[in-house]
């Protein structure tokens, strides 16, 4: 009976170490299995984390990309003059920023507004057009570009679900850079952060900052363009292009009463001159067409490059050139129709130029329709375009002068077109030529033969020009 | 007096069991504590080679390869789809030499656009020989186009056409130099305008120790490059909304 005892308990007593060591065996797998799995977490934590880091640092990139590409696009298309898809603002032409178009005649209502009201960014029913963008216009075509880059995505990467969202760019045009905020949401996780432990996200917000001084160019291409607020030079006696359009107008028309003002504003001096303006207004003789054309050269070309300088108001740029390029330079006599001469026929001086802003810092841009980066600068390019009247032969007062001079009772007014040889003439309000001066528009009747008298019947036209 | 001795027979069996059993569990239990320990230190190795090439990629990301960072160029190269259409071309040199500063024994960086490679660098070499040699540039060095102490290979299949195979090894017999005669005195191949070049593909100039020649160089032959890629890291690429492609950087365990 001890016997069977003894048995009993040793078995117990083995039944109970085997599980003793069952329980060890189990709980060292136990753990190391936890061990393992912890380190697998550990390992997914740190790629979330790695790829997080990674991705907020790319994003960052992306942003200032789009701000470069943003700061292209609205200096290319010049804050968007003349792209504007509605109405009056399309006729002015794609980046022209004043612009009198052949049929119209200039506005010489006296009071009338010609620039771009408080806040507007082209002027009313006046001619010149005008479009004037302030840095309010330059900003809200720069958000409107970046919007079109500012959008989320839902990507992988490390084998993480990436998302992007609720992207939003706001860019201020700062006198020397360009600086935009984009805030985004981004989360990093392992099929969603509903799902997943490793799982990071925040809602941040980048900023770029790109040196370009493309709101002082706004300003400064506004000055040159209508917001030139004293004359340039004592030579160059105008301060913006829109007083050199409306320097060549001699009288304003009151709207309501049709009475004629003078226009405070004419300068005589820019017109061509006769080859009596020396003893009857103590002005030089023009020489020839080329010099006229010269002349006008330089006085568009200082009105703009002397902005780059120095500015009555102010601005000024500090890391940027202007270049002036004309496509079109020309004498023409106004065409059927044209609006351009408000009395009379006379010879009218047509340009058309581009002004570059350009800065002198360089990013790489987009080339879309080549799909390359070019390095280059950003810059702000602008047109005008204007027919001014350099002779209209039915001024008044000129005429006056001259018959006092003249002496001959017959008030023709004549001009050198080749250097100094007098082949043109201002007769009964009416431009004739001695010889075919090759004038766009002049018409054949108006063309005088060598050899034949002039319409005065007191000059006559010869070889050597018009001679008495 | 029969059944005593067969108790204490039992008692004795039983205690060696429990002996035995004993032993045994507590011996499981110090492997495991010891493998636990290991384990350990796999963990920290796992997480450290994991992290390295998101390191890489983040130093990478404000190195300046040109006048653009590399972030910059490969967000271009991914756009256009080409190092040439970003102006990028000119990245790799910089690169090596940026990436040599880790002293990975083998890494991997590349741009891509989905699928394809626009810009794959790296420092792998092709090995040739049976893995015993590496394709080496063969140019300049007269009757033996590996240099001294390395042996040419017959095997040469993996190599490209102007390639020759040279031996890892280096042969006994070759005249030792250096602090620690780790360099072979080798002749500087005619024509060669810096002493660098003299050494050849795998190879570097050290201090000769005043062993060599004038006419020679110390070369020591670098170890052959581990090519196996332990971890890698991505860098995604986005523009308007999409990806346009990816960085990736592969780096050794070493």
């Amino acid at each position: 009976m001890k016997g069977a005892g003894d048995t009993i308990s040793r078995i117990v007593m083995i039944v109970t170490v085997v599980l003793i060591f069952s329980f060890l065996v189990a709980s060292a797998f136990s753990n190391s299995l936890k061990t393992q799995k912890i380190v697998l977490e550990e390992t997914e934590l740190f790629n979330v984390k790695n790829t997080f880091f990674l991705a907020n640092k790319s994003l960052a990139e992306t942003w200032r990309l789009s701000t470069i590409q943003s700061v292209f696009y609205t200096g290319d298309t010049s804050i968007e003059c003349g792209f504007d898809p509605a109405g009056r603002n399309l006729l002015i032409g794609e980046k022209y920023w004043l612009r009198t178009p052949i049929a119209n005649a200039k506005t010489n209502k006296a009071g009338a507004m010609l620039v771009p009201e408080d806040g507007q960014k082209y002027n009313k029913e006046t001619t010149p057009m005008i479009c004037g963008p302030d840095r309010n216009h330059l900003e809200e075509v720069l958000n409107k570009k970046m919007a079109e880059f500012s959008k989320g995505a839902s990507i992988k990467a490390n084998n993480l679900d990436v998302d992007v969202r609720d992207v939003r760019s706001s860019v201020k045009a700062e006198d020397e850079k360009i600086v935009s905020t984009t805030s985004y949401a981004l989360e990093v996780s392992s099929g969603g952060c509903a799902n997943s432990i490793s799982c990071a996200s925040t809602i941040t917000k980048n900023v770029s900052s790109i040196d370009v001084e493309l709101g002082r160019m706004v300003d400064v291409a506004r000055q040159i363009v209508y917001q030139g607020a004293a004359p340039v030079t004592v030579d160059i006696p105008v301060g913006s292009l829109l007083d050199y359009s409306t320097a060549f107008i001699q009288f304003l028309v009151d709207p309501a009463t049709k009475e004629e003002l003078s226009n405070i504003g004419y300068i005589y001096s820019l017109k061509f001159q006769d080859i009596f303006a020396t003893e009857t207004f103590s002005l030089p003789v023009t020489n020839s067409w080329p010099e006229y054309i010269d002349k006008q050269r330089t006085i568009i070309s200082t009105i703009a490059m002397w902005r780059n300088l120095f500015s009555f108001r102010g601005t000024y740029l500090k890391n940027s050139d202007i270049i002036v390029s004309f496509s079109k330079q020309e004498l023409i006599s106004p065409p059927q129709g044209a609006g351009m001469m408000l009395r009379g026929t006379g010879l009218i001086f047509h340009y058309d130029i581009t002004i570059t802003i350009r800065d002198k810092g360089q990013y790489y841009f987009h080339n879309v329709n080549e799909n390359k980066f070019e390095k280059r600068q950003p810059e702000l390019q602008l047109k005008a375009e204007d027919y001014v009247p350099a002779i209209d032969c039915t001024e008044k007062g000129v005429l006056e002068a001259i018959q006092m001079r003249n002496n001959n009772n017959k008030l023709q007014r004549i001009f050198n077109w080749e250097p100094s040889k007098r082949q043109l003439m201002c007769f009964q309000g009416i431009l004739y030529s001695c010889g075919d001066l090759q004038i766009p528009n002049l018409p054949r009747q108006n063309i005088i033969g060598v050899g034949n008298n002039m319409p005065d019947g007191f000059w006559k036209c010869t070889a050597g020009g018009i001679t008495t | 007096m029969k059944g005593d001795v067969s108790a204490i027979t039992q008692t004795v069996i039983l205690s060696l069991i429990m002996v035995a059993v004993i032993t045994a569990a507590f011996t499981t239990m110090i492997f495991f504590q010891v493998y636990q320990l290991y384990g350990g230190e796999n963990t920290f190795q796992l997480i450290g080679i994991n992290n390295r090439p998101y390191s890489v990629i983040e130093s990478l990301t404000s190195f300046k390869p040109n006048d653009r960072s590399f972030l910059e160029n490969a967000l271009e190269a991914s756009i256009t789809g080409a190092l040439t259409k970003s102006n990028s071309q000119n990245i790799p040199p910089p690169l090596a030499d940026f990436l040599n500063i880790y002293g990975l024994k083998s890494y991997q960086v590349a741009i891509g656009k989905g699928e394809n490679n626009i810009f794959t660098a790296n420092n792998f070499v092709t090995t040739c020989g049976e893995g015993k040699g590496m394709c080496t540039a063969s140019a300049g060095r007269g009757s033996n186009p590996c240099g001294e102490g390395r042996e040419q290979l017959s095997d040469r299949s993996t190599c490209p056409r102007d390639r020759v195979c040279c031996s890892f090894a280096v042969n006994p017999d070759a005249k030792k130099c250096g602090a620690n005669i780790d360099g072979v005195c080798t002749s500087a191949p005619v024509g060669a305008l810096a002493p660098s070049l003299s050494c050849g593909e795998g190879r570097q100039v050290i201090n000769d120790n005043g062993q060599c020649r004038v006419t020679e160089v110390c070369c020591k032959y670098t170890d052959p490059i581990d090519i196996g890629i332990a971890s890698n890291a991505e860098m995604p690429l986005v523009y308007k909304g999409e990806k346009v492609g990816q960085i990736t950087v592969g780096v050794s365990r070493t």
